[in-house]
């Protein structure tokens, strides 16, 4: 936190950009930074392209190439995520051994989490296909189809990446004119085949509306190569949420019942009647005896004056 | 296109929150081959959005805001992990808690103040604010020394005040520290990743049993529950003992290497090397400066000596091209070996 920090940010302007920085309940939408390798082929360099476009606001394309193997060395995935405020990342290459590799991964607290390589097939770019764009900023509709990825354990682990990866800004309301995005990811062959549609709402004769599509671009199949994904223990860490302070019920009050009275049941125990501490009553210390005796005239009371008067008679 | 194919076998699920339609029907094998693929493709992608439109506008209620309908979305379902660990809760500082107990609060000041110098509101802070330091003229107060600069005095006072405040902002981020608070950001950024305690126990387990001893000797960690020691140890013979005993054993190893050797007398080396000894001793006349010259030398065309060729010719023969192809690189390497010899750091002995 800002105030945690022994450097104080001397502007306003980085006093907000650390704020952004800072660990927060609710989090910023995740960014994407794209990297290309020492070598690019014409369609994965233009595929990053494209990913960088559908990502937009929420994305970052290093200018320079970037002769890494993430799968060996990570570190300057992670140094650059911690330097540029991202967690998801995208690496692109292409080598005679590993043709149109594309590596998707993400961060947890700047540290690699998981990371899965596809091996980009059936490229088709974005500019490809005549369709009108939807506006930056869309939060796109997801399908999976395919009975793999809800039964494969790596496939799951691809979905959930995907998910965090195409799931665009976290909204509290969505318009509903403004679903106009759907990405469809289908398992076939030991491929992902992954398309992108504009949708067009259309009236129907009810109320829910008529779907239409265009296939708006980019078209690619990801055939899955290598991976590194969490262990549980990793994901069930990313996983735990903040303790959201809750309205904690108090029972056995009525905090209102009607009438503006507050009703609660006193629960006292077990007493003893006679062990009760009341009011300091002399005529109870005395034993029951002295109260009536025999010839059924009360003895008088006794005032301790007249001990001491007793005392110094006698 | 009519696809029903999908439809019908298992429904979907849904997570709203994120816009998420999951189909688990396989795609139709068939119909994913050749041209087909793509208006495949476009159909089973066009029957999900209708079915997750169709969940949007039943399960959600519609609001109008300002023209726009809107429908408010639920959390997501789906697990997603977040992008840094949840924010640690900051223990109060000295002030708050002093504050706290004394119970005071603290008072919104509105931001315009009347100043008396100028007799107009002016703002509390920014631009435009009544500063002190800016005064012209100041008042010297009967109690101070007449020669002091009170400008400067104002100055020094307001730069104590300012590094009384960091140093009293230094103590309460060093009392969060030792009370257990996380260290401080020196830079930007968040820390390491800790580890659960179930990847501590691991990590310890693994350290302890990474010695010679397999951690017998290793002291315990409180609240460790040490189990039996795993790992194999190396045992070692004792130093001191018997003599033939120890003999024994070394001669076991080598009549173990020795065995090992299935001809323990390399015959073609041997035969090889009788025969350069008889040459040499035989060609003693025909070797000049100690060295065999190939009887091939003077003429052109091939040798016949008496009695056929020997052996030895005919293997030259027969290795002839490959010895070239050697000699010329055996060449090179003397070369590179010469170069190398010339080159030496000490004295050649």
């Amino acid at each position: 936190m800002a105030s945690n920090s022994v450097i104080k940010p001397k502007t306003q302007a980085g006093k907000r950009a650390l704020a952004r920085r800072e660990e927060k309940v609710i989090e910023n939408t995740k960014s994407c930074l794209l990297i290309r390798g020492g070598n690019t082929s014409e369609a994965i360099g233009s595929c990053l392209k494209d990913l960088y476009s559908l990502k937009k606001p929420h994305a970052l394309m290093l200018k320079r190439r970037n002769p890494i193997l993430p799968f060996e060395e990570i570190s300057f995935v992670e140094k650059m995520s911690r330097k540029y405020d991202c967690s998801l990342f995208a690496f692109a290459s292409h080598s005679k051994k590993r043709p149109n590799n594309l590596v998707l991964g993400r961060l947890f607290n700047y540290q690699l989490l998981d990371m899965i390589e596809f091996g980009v097939e059936g490229y088709q770019p974005l500019c490809t296909f005549p369709v009108a764009k939807v506006p930056v900023g869309t939060k796109p509709c997801l399908s999976f189809q395919g009975e793999e990825f809800d039964s494969d354990p790596t496939l799951m682990a691809i979905k959930n990446l995907l998910l965090d990866m195409f799931q665009g800004p976290r909204v509290e309301k969505i318009r509903l004119q403004g679903i106009e995005h759907l990405i469809q990811f289908s398992y076939c062959d030991g491929q992902i085949l992954v398309r992108s549609y504009r949708i067009l709402l259309k009236s129907s004769g009810s109320k829910i509306p008529r779907v239409e599509l265009f296939e708006m671009g980019p078209r690619f199949g990801l055939r899955l190569r290598r991976h590194k994904l969490a262990t549980p223990e990793q994901f069930k860490q990313a996983r735990r949420q903040p303790k959201v302070a809750t309205i904690k019920k108090i029972k056995n009050i009525v905090p209102d019942d009607g009438l503006g009275n507050r009703l609660g049941r006193v629960h006292v125990g077990r007493q003893e009647l006679d062990k009760l501490q009341t009011r300091k009553v002399k005529a109870l210390k005395r034993p029951r005896e002295d109260f009536n005796a025999a010839d059924g005239k009360k003895i008088k009371k006794r005032r301790l004056s007249d001990n001491k008067k007793q005392k110094n008679k006698g | 296109h009519a696809m029903s194919v999908l439809a019908t076998s298992v429904p979907p699920t849904f997570d709203l929150g994120l816009l998420l339609i999951n189909n688990p029907n396989p795609l139709d094998p068939a119909s994913t081959r050749g041209p087909e693929l793509e208006p495949y493709l476009a159909a089973v992608a066009r029957e999900n959005a209708q079915s997750l439109l169709s969940e949007i506008w039943q399960r959600l209620p519609a609001e109008r805001v300002e023209d726009a309908v809107v429908a408010p979305l639920p959390p997501p379902s789906t697990p997603l992990p977040r992008e840094k660990p949840p924010p640690k809760p900051k223990p109060p500082s000295r002030w708050e808690e002093f504050a706290r107990l004394k119970s005071i609060r603290r008072n919104k000041k509105e931001q315009a103040v009347w100043d008396e110098a100028t007799g107009e509101w002016r703002p509390r802070w920014g631009y435009g604010r009544a500063d002190p330091s800016k005064e012209w003229l100041l008042e010297v107060p009967a109690s101070a020394d007449p020669n002091e600069d009170q400008f400067g005095r104002l100055k020094k006072e307001k730069k104590e005040r300012v590094a009384k405040n960091e140093l009293q902002r230094l103590k309460n981020i060093s009392r969060n520290m030792r009370l257990g608070g996380t260290l401080p950001a020196l830079s930007a950024g968040g820390g390491g990743a800790t580890s659960s305690s179930k990847e501590l126990k691991r990590a310890l387990v693994v350290a302890k049993r990474s010695d010679a001893s397999v951690g017998q000797f290793s002291a315990k960690v409180g609240g460790e529950k040490v189990g039996h020691l795993q790992g194999r140890r190396r045992h070692f013979l004792p130093n001191t003992g018997s003599l033939t005993a120890e003999r024994g054993i070394q001669e076991q190893v080598l009549k173990e290497l020795a065995a090992r050797r299935t001809d323990p007398l390399n015959t073609e080396r041997a035969v090889n090397r009788l025969q350069q000894q008889r040459e040499q001793s035989g060609d003693a006349a025909n070797a000049v400066n100690g060295r065999r010259r190939p009887q091939k030398k003077k003429t052109a065309g091939k040798v016949s000596t008496e009695g056929g060729k020997s052996r030895r010719q005919n293997a030259r023969d027969s290795k002839s091209r490959k010895y070239k192809k050697a000699a010329a690189s055996g060449r090179a390497n003397q070369k590179m070996k010469s170069l190398m010899k010339s080159k030496t750091l000490g004295k050649r002995k």
